[in-house]
């Protein structure tokens, strides 16, 4: 199964959830911000970077967990995966898209956007962080549904 | 065989006309009528796009794919790329087509969308599609079949 969570740039709550997923973050506590700096990929992509489908990790059970951007437009990326996967042939169950959009709060909004649009990395990336931090028992909870739903079969 | 995929995003379905004409549903040879042109865009509106891939095939076995968009161009394709590269899919090719939307296409679109305007805003697209159709044939006959 590939696991795609994806967000609007695909650098921030995406990761993070990915990350989560895999295990690279604590699933009992929220992390340090230090935690979420040191993860690869977290407040790095640009502008064109977005719906690139990144590999972060293979999780327990063999899926692999990627991450991707989709400018706030989750449509297109849905319209696109599942439209090449019918004309392809590849099977429905092989992929699983995950949108992580609607755990982002407005600090990582505005976080993100001074970080990766406006380039003020002094000023968004701790915004960015902190919203992250704030954000993270919503972002948990999606991934543990999703734990949960994969390790059910 | 190659999937040849054609995709705009310019905001106007030129990558349905190119896979009409690849396919047989449009001519190559002439302009189309414009009720030939009403039958192609009507199923699939003349929306500015959501990127919902649409499968043209002919009784010939030729096929193809279209998808459109208004900008996104770069993301797009590299939502396309990346996910059939998750798979190793490497036997197809992604046709961009550039045409713009002319602001004449954009008000027929607007026109025809309201009844009492309906046929004057279908010949205004009809207009803008006409000056870019000989182009339009040129690309989608030119991508050949392996």
């Amino acid at each position: 199964m590939k696991i795609i969570y994806h967000c609007f740039g695909g650098t921030h709550s995406s990761v993070t959830a990915a990350a989560t997923h895999l295990g690279l973050l604590p699933r009992e506590r929220k992390p340090h911000p230090r935690e979420l700096l040191s993860l690869p990929f977290f407040d790095t992509r640009e502008g064109n970077d977005h719906g690139d489908i990144t590999l972060m990790g293979v999780d327990d059970m063999g899926n692999e967990v990627y991450f991707t951007g989709q400018r706030g437009k989750p449509e297109f990326l849905e319209n696109i995966v599942n439209g090449l996967a019918q004309n392809f042939n590849l099977p429905a169950n092989s992929y699983r898209l995950i949108n992580v959009m609607p755990k982002v709060n407005i600090s990582m909004r505005i976080g993100g956007f001074l970080s990766r649009r406006f380039r003020w990395i002094k000023t968004g990336r701790p915004l960015v962080t902190l919203g992250t931090v704030w954000a993270y028992p919503e972002i948990i909870k999606l991934v543990r549904e999703i734990l949960a739903e994969e390790s059910s079969g | 065989m190659k999937q040849v995929i054609f995709y705009c995003d310019t905001g106007f379905p030129y990558s349905i006309l190119a896979a009409a004409i690849r396919t047989g549903r449009l001519p190559a040879d002439r302009y189309p009528r414009k009720s030939e042109l009403e039958n192609i865009l009507r199923p699939y509106g003349m929306g500015k796009g959501d990127a919902r891939i649409y499968n043209f095939e002919n009784s010939s076995g030729i096929k193809c794919l279209a998808l459109w968009t208004d900008r996104q161009g770069g993301m797009v394709r590299r939502m396309i790329n990346s996910f059939l590269g998750l798979y190793q899919i490497k036997n197809y090719t992604l046709v961009g087509l550039e045409y713009k939307k002319n602001p004449l296409m954009s008000a027929g679109i607007w026109l025809s969308g309201m009844p009492p305007t309906r046929d004057a805003g279908l010949n205004m697209v009809y207009r803008g599609v006409k000056d870019v159709y000989g182009r339009l044939v040129e690309t989608a006959c030119r991508e050949t079949l392996p």
